[in-house]
């Protein structure tokens, strides 16, 4: 096939694009992961729990609107969970759990208050399931 | 790219049909496209081939084939694509390019959205009215694609095609005219 500005475009994409990308397709993953979780995927419903229209809402879970720290602490207050979470080298972080999305595995950690590891899970994200039996990996 | 010769449709008179985009898909979403009559290219070839000047509109092809990309491995989830009656259409994040696209509505690919693993890829372009139906440059593209989403819409509702990771499984009484 004769795509010659794919491969081109793809290849020549600033890196900001492609985080911004990548980002943003992460944050609407999380979101409909919580609507669905916490709303039975209703719009309806969240619109509701924010007091705003569906349409609004509509905006802020697909991408049309660019997502501010005030839209996803609105949205994170609504759904009673966290969206995103903050690299930081801090001592005093606290992630209940992060995380890790790439093209081959998905790595999810639980880390307690202070940094320390409590559990993690790799997961397969082609197969859609667990790297082995007990869907949890060694610590590298 | 791998030519599907088994799935054709009789397309008002034009004779439709997929080939795999096997540059583009995974072992999680294949991508298609569709080629009309005797084309020498697919839909898909032929909005690649658009030349674009505008740094804008660039940039919206940068992020439109950044997230093509992602769903390699991401999967096409159905929140990813922009309903455009029973068609879709790419990006749906354009958040970025917003305030840039002063002039116009900015780049749309029309597609077909089958599940999350398989999406039928046409063509499109700069969209310069709020109703692709009044746009020169699109307007051809989103009839053509609303009018191929709902034959494979009703093709599958009648169990005569089915898209799977090894690709489309037609049945052999599949032809017709709309």
């Amino acid at each position: 096939m004769l795509l010659k500005n794919y491969h081109k475009t793809l290849a020549e994409t600033p890196e900001d694009i492609k985080v911004y990308v990548r980002d943003t397709m992460h944050i609407l993953e999380r979101l409909n992961e919580l609507l669905d979780k916490k709303f039975d995927g209703k719009q309806k419903l969240l619109a509701q729990k924010l007091g705003k229209s569906e349409a609004e809402v509509s905006k802020m879970l697909n991408g049309v609107q660019n997502f501010t720290v005030r839209t996803l602490s609105k949205l994170s207050a609504a759904f009673g969970e966290p969206i995103i979470a903050v690299c930081t080298e801090q001592d005093h972080a606290n992630f209940e759990q992060v995380k890790i999305a790439g093209p081959d595995v998905r790595l999810c950690m639980h880390v307690k208050q202070g940094g320390e590891l409590k559990e993690q899970n790799y997961i397969s994200s082609h197969s859609l399931s667990p790297s082995n039996s007990d869907g949890k990996g060694e610590f590298a | 790219m791998v030519p599907i010769l088994q799935l054709t449709l009789k397309l008002s008179f034009l004779i439709v049909s997929f080939e795999d985009i096997t540059e583009l898909s995974s072992e999680l979403v294949r991508f298609y496209s569709v080629k009309l009559g005797s084309d020498s290219l697919c839909e898909f070839e032929k909005f690649d081939a658009l030349e674009l000047i505008e740094s804008g509109h660039l940039e919206e092809r940068s992020i439109l084939y950044t997230v093509l990309d992602e769903m390699t491995w991401r999967g096409a989830k159905r929140y990813f694509f922009k309903p455009e009656g029973a068609a879709s259409a790419l990006p749906r994040i354009t958040a970025l390019q917003a305030d840039k696209n002063l002039h116009d509505f900015g780049l749309r690919l029309y597609c077909v959205w089958i599940n999350e693993n398989a999406v039928v890829l046409l063509n499109g372009g700069i969209k310069t009215t709020h109703n692709p139906l009044q746009c020169p440059n699109v307007k051809d593209h989103f009839r053509r694609a609303l009018r191929i989403a709902q034959k494979i819409d009703r093709a599958l509702k009648d169990d005569l095609i089915a898209f799977s990771k090894n690709g489309v499984r037609v049945d052999e009484s599949f032809e017709f005219d709309i």
